[in-house]
């Protein structure tokens, strides 16, 4: 399915007043929320040209996170800079066959392998959740849906509903369980 | 004996009723039922299916739904005189050999893993093209009209409908904020769950 049939599919859900607008983008902040974690289950993989010397690639522009990093013919360890540094502290000069990638550090759209690079070629393979807007499961539409009208029902606004905004949490929370994620 | 699922619905929107309430539409009830079946057969694995898989040479990455357009979950990958065994972790590869991402000259497939829902690793890439049966979870059809399911009977097992039943009407009672039926209902699903066996 779409991201617009899974926002269509949401507003089916709720038959008292909500904002549509508002529902919209908290099915997307939910989709991208699902994407970005550990066990993100909707992914994409991805061959990528590394320049030698360049240690830090910013993310493509439909990645979200990047869940394995193969590198020529052995996986990376997703690692912290203070792990690497720990390791050597020199390491930002360091260059080599890549062992490691970090993520999470200095800007969130940006990845950095350790050590950089002395090649260049297209030897980095990732697979990452992406925020895709088609290709969507259908099995994700109703705890996504849940968890947006969570979100509606919990901000302040003539329609809250604290109530209502619990038990759809708990449902949403079936639903993610039954699918897989802790 | 497989249920019908019009019949499955009817009896859906009965349980949700209420005197003087909002009205459900049939269809909107439909393509919720059926979106709970596909649910449920995500969780308890019960509908299956199989196809021939093809392998390409020197790859070891497939997009697996590109191939099997209704695989949700792999869960078996085999040929015609063996079962291939799964890796849990992509990490159980360096078992076969440290620098396994790099073997593309192999002559059989020794074992699989997946990632997510669309990702299946084939260990080692092999020389030459082949072919392998793969077994997995199938996404249920989906019907988003009752008229669509007047004569179509549920893949689920019965016991299974009555998951998927349970489910579906849990979220119409939120729908309609019938909110103290709630709680009673959310714990019978969940003792329907444990029965069958599904950790919570």
């Amino acid at each position: 399915m779409t991201r617009a049939e899974l926002k269509t599919f949401a507003a089916k859900l709720t038959a008292l007043a909500s904002n549509a607008t508002s529902l919209d983008t908290f099915v997307d902040d939910v989709f991208n929320e699902l994407q970005i974690r550990d066990d993100a289950q909707m992914v994409k993989n991805l061959s990528k040209l590394v320049t030698a010397g360049t240690a830090t690639y910013a993310y493509e522009s439909d990645m979200l996170r990047i869940v394995e990093a193969l590198y020529d013919d052995e996986l990376l360890s997703e690692t912290l800079k203070e792990a690497i540094s720990a390791y050597d502290v020199g390491w930002i000069d360091n260059s080599g066959t890549p062992v490691a990638i970090t993520q999470d550090e200095t800007d969130a759209r940006n990845y950095t392998l350790f050590p950089k690079p002395d090649t260049t070629e297209t030897k980095l393979h990732l697979i990452y959740a992406d925020d895709r807007s088609t290709d969507i499961l259908d099995i994700f539409a109703l705890p996504i849906s849940l968890d947006a009208l969570r979100r509606e029902f919990a901000y302040p606004s003539a329609h809250a509903d604290l109530e209502a905004a619990k038990n759809y949490d708990n449902l949403a929370k079936l639903f993610y369980a039954l699918l897989g994620y802790k | 004996m497989a249920r019908n699922i019009q019949t499955v619905v009817d009896t859906l929107m009965l349980r949700v009723r209420q005197e003087g309430g909002i009205a459900l539409d049939s269809d909107v009830a439909t393509e919720v039922y059926s979106r709970c079946e596909q649910v449920t057969n995500a969780a308890l694995k019960r509908v299956l299916a199989s196809g021939s898989f093809t392998v390409l040479a020197a790859t070891l990455l497939y997009s697996y739904r590109t191939q099997l357009t209704k695989a949700i979950e792999i869960v078996d990958v085999e040929t015609s005189t063996r079962e291939i065994p799964e890796s849990q972790r992509f990490a159980d590869f360096s078992a076969y050999e440290l620098a396994w991402y790099g073997n593309v000259t192999g002559t059989r497939t020794e074992s699989w893993a997946q990632r997510g829902r669309d990702i299946l690793v084939l260990y080692p890439g092999l020389a030459s093209g082949t072919t392998v049966t793969v077994k997995y979870v199938k996404l249920i059809d989906l019907y988003t009209t009752y008229a669509s399911v007047a004569a179509v009977n549920s893949e689920l097992p019965d016991e299974d409908v009555d998951i998927a039943l349970a489910l579906a009407e849990l979220t119409f009672l939120l729908r309609f904020r019938l909110l103290d039926k709630i709680p009673q209902r959310f714990e019978s699903i969940i003792k329907l769950l444990q029965h069958r066996g599904f950790e919570l």
